[in-house]
């Protein structure tokens, strides 16, 4: 976790080979690599961030909360929320699933700390 | 420098100084996961690592097995367990497992901040919860390589670096006109070469296998 720049990563989320996978996932005569078989160790962890950055475009398209384009393009941020998913989202979807009659409206949104505006809760009388 | 049109020079000259390693880093990486072999330049001539294959493989487990038979045959050598133990007996005592613990503690405290870092809208908020993150790793990556360096000398560390050695002898392959041809011809060439340049290309192929087998670079 938190290794800065791996351009590995950089590649496996670029337009192009995002493009590529789609393709190769749905027509069969695409191939990403030169070999089809004995991938070597990077081959596996590119094609590991590959699905995961394919994840996470359809997850940004579904406005996911916490997830921005910044989020993706930056290996840091992307690992924290990737973290996040892990520890509160997944925690929450089983919650979710166990109890699915509790009210879950008003749960955490994003803080914004640097606001000096005191939270204002209009009701109807 | 500023000129008269306000141009800081030496900043565009850094940004595309970065921008231009950047570029090469992609493409070094392109050239890594294009296929099972990785090709790079050295001194003007090509060189390319590979994948072992299987005759290469049992040549490897057979060599490991009698570096390992040797190790532990010299009573000068100690395995891991027995050197922590050592550590931990001296006047001073270093304690690997709590330093390995540390490790964890610090590893669960920056998964704390992660959470609280993307949960964070506001940037300067989320820039400070990066900087204790980015400290926290520090620190972590500070003990590990303490625990590294002290158990540098047990005989599974040793193990470790042999084969890592072993494998450029036997995956390292040098372009002659269309073919590739064993750079090292025998591994007494591989372990009698002295120059640096020889060194440097070790590292270097070293580093690609890596890549290929482990990677952990």
């Amino acid at each position: 976790m938190f290794k800065r720049r791996d351009p590995i990563r950089k590649l496996a989320r670029s337009f192009h080979y995002q493009h590529l996978y789609a393709r190769a996932r749905e027509l069969h005569g695409i191939q990403i690599f030169e070999n089809v078989s004995d991938l070597s160790k990077i081959q596996i962890e590119f094609l590991y961030w590959l699905a995961l950055y394919n994840r996470l475009y359809q997850d940004l398209l579904m406005k996911e909360p916490f997830l921005t384009e910044e989020t993706i393009n930056n290996d840091f941020l992307c690992d924290c929320y990737l973290i996040w998913e892990d520890k509160v989202k997944r925690k929450k979807e089983l919650e979710r699933i166990k109890n699915p009659a509790r009210d879950y409206s008003c749960d955490k949104k994003q803080i914004d700390r640097s606001s000096k505006i005191p939270s204002v809760v209009f009701k109807k009388r | 420098m500023e000129n008269a049109q306000g141009i800081d020079r030496q900043k565009i000259l850094a940004e595309v100084t970065e921008k231009l390693n950047e570029l090469d880093e992609l493409q070094e990486a392109e050239g890594m996961i294009e296929n099972n072999t990785i090709e790079f330049q050295y001194n003007g001539s090509i060189y390319r690592v590979r994948k072992p294959n299987r005759r290469e493989r049992e040549e490897l487990r057979l060599v490991k097995n009698k570096k390992q038979t040797q190790l532990l045959k010299d009573p000068n050598n100690v395995t891991e367990e027995e050197l922590i133990k050592i550590l931990l007996d001296r006047s001073v005592p270093v304690d690997i497992p709590k330093m390995r613990q540390d490790i964890r503690t610090i590893q669960q405290k920056i998964e704390l901040l992660a959470v609280d870092i993307t949960e964070t809208a506001s940037k300067p908020d989320r820039d400070k919860l990066i900087g204790e993150a980015e400290s926290l790793r520090y620190e972590q990556l500070n003990v590990q390589y303490r625990i590294n360096e002290l158990l540098s000398s047990c005989v599974e560390k040793q193990l470790k670096d042999f084969i890592q050695e072993y494998l450029v002898y036997i995956v390292l392959e040098k372009k002659s006109d269309t073919d590739w041809v064993k750079h090292f011809k025998s591994y007494d060439e591989f372990m009698n070469s002295t120059n640096e340049d020889d060194d440097n290309l070790i590292y270097r192929a070293a580093h690609y296998i890596a890549a290929l087998l482990h990677r952990d670079v």
